[in-house]
């Protein structure tokens, strides 16, 4: 198995793929070549970012990009199936706990003061219009949004289309959230270690994982001090502040990267008491949850992905 | 028209029981009505299936259910790794 590693998206990118080096090489520059492409376009930390300029339109119509305007189709469909729980038009009140820069920079500087105890007034993410056809999204005045929760997964699952021209089996992981493309020669699937939310240099499990998309999202990893309280970045859209969740971490299975990333993110914010009205609505999609007290719970078909063979106490530590 | 009021009142009250003694006599010589489906005289049960216990409502909520504990090991050096983005 050949690997690439490198940093975007404030994040760590791996890319694995075996077959014939000359041809995975290839593979691999396409691949970096469309994540930094990507990272340009959908990052909201630049003001020249496609993005940013659709954020300072609103009001107006914007000529978007093909990609822009199938993230936020993707969007406004995850925005209804959640029931309004993945909602990328929290960026206003993200802004408002201290999320006003890049994690990298909030890790070297801090993180802005408080602005306002409130809840920021805003339109409804389901006021967005799109014009498929003519290429051109509509944000409502006053309007701003953040790809933050769909497009580093849904990049990822690009990437390995991308890589997968080149070869049989590749995997893409952006910063844990992973689009996996055929098996490895001679194996059922893929080993994706599950990290304890805890204590991040420990493993829970090694999933034993098909072909499809593996993403987690947890209150442990982009948290910060903002004067009292202890932030973090998944923002509960029905109270404009961070989720106040039982559960610490979430790790969705799912055929697409977008659905295992937004449900991995609606689950950590529903938490146990309303994760099961939002699985009735989630589709095809298996997950496992940590609690506070380190207790797991997930979905049964969770338990067939940590066989004998890859259960975390047969492997060598 | 009195004498009329008096017939109608008498013919009415004749025709009443009259009609009524006769529906008896009828019911009374009619057949006995048989049952749409004949019993058996013994009815067989088919066996019931044994049902799973109902599972504690601490273990299990629609949808998901608490799993077995998972001992964490210092094992980083997975490149296929996910924690949160």
């Amino acid at each position: 198995m050949e690997y690439l590693e490198f940093r975007a998206m404030n994040s760590e990118i791996v890319l694995a793929a075996e077959g014939d080096p000359g041809q995975i090489a290839q593979g691999f520059q396409a691949a970096r070549q469309l994540i930094e492409d990507c990272e340009r376009r959908f990052t909201r930390f630049s003001e020249s970012s496609e993005l940013a300029q659709l954020n300072r339109s609103a009001g107006a119509w914007f000529c978007a990009s093909p990609e822009l305007l199938e993230l936020i189709r993707l969007s406004l469909g995850y925005f209804r199936q959640t029931g309004g729980l993945f909602d990328p038009s929290v960026l206003p009140d993200l802004k408002r706990v201290g999320y006003d820069r890049s994690m990298d920079e909030i890790r070297i500087n801090g993180a802005a003061q408080v602005m306002s105890e409130r809840k920021v007034m805003k339109p409804c993410f389901d006021a967005i219009r799109l014009d498929e056809a003519g290429g051109e999204i509509y944000l409502p005045p006053e309007m701003e949004i953040d790809l933050g929760g769909i497009a580093k997964g849904w990049i990822a699952e690009q990437a390995a289309g991308v890589l997968g021209k080149y070869t049989l089996a590749c995997a893409v992981n952006a910063g844990g959230d992973l689009y996996l493309v055929g098996t490895p020669d001679g194996q059922s699937g893929w080993d994706v270690a599950l990290e304890d939310p805890r204590q991040s240099e420990l493993t829970l499990a090694i999933l034993n994982v098909g072909p499809g998309a593996v993403a987690t999202s947890a209150i442990t990893k982009r948290s910060w001090q903002q004067g009292e309280k202890r932030q973090h970045h998944l923002i509960d859209p029905r109270c404009g502040e961070p989720a106040a969740t039982d559960w610490l971490s979430v790790t969705v299975i799912a055929p697409q990267a977008a659905s295992a990333e937004v449900f991995a993110k609606a689950l950590l914010i529903a938490g146990s008491k309303d994760a099961t009205e939002l699985l009735a609505n989630s589709g095809e999609i298996a997950f496992i949850a940590v609690d506070k007290q380190g207790k797991l719970w997930g979905t049964p078909d969770i338990m067939e992905m940590m066989d004998a063979n890859h259960g975390i106490n047969q492997v060598a530590v | 028209m009195r004498h009329y009021k008096l017939g109608l009142r008498l013919w009415i009250a004749l025709s009443s029981v009259v009609g009524f003694f006769g529906g008896w006599a009828l019911l009374a010589h009619s057949p006995k009505p048989v049952p749409a489906v004949p019993q058996p005289a013994q009815v067989e049960l088919a066996p019931l299936p044994t049902l799973a216990p109902i599972p504690s409502l601490n273990d299990r909520t629609n949808g998901f259910q608490q799993l077995p504990d998972l001992p964490p090991v210092s094992m980083n050096s997975h490149r296929l790794r996910t924690g949160g983005s």
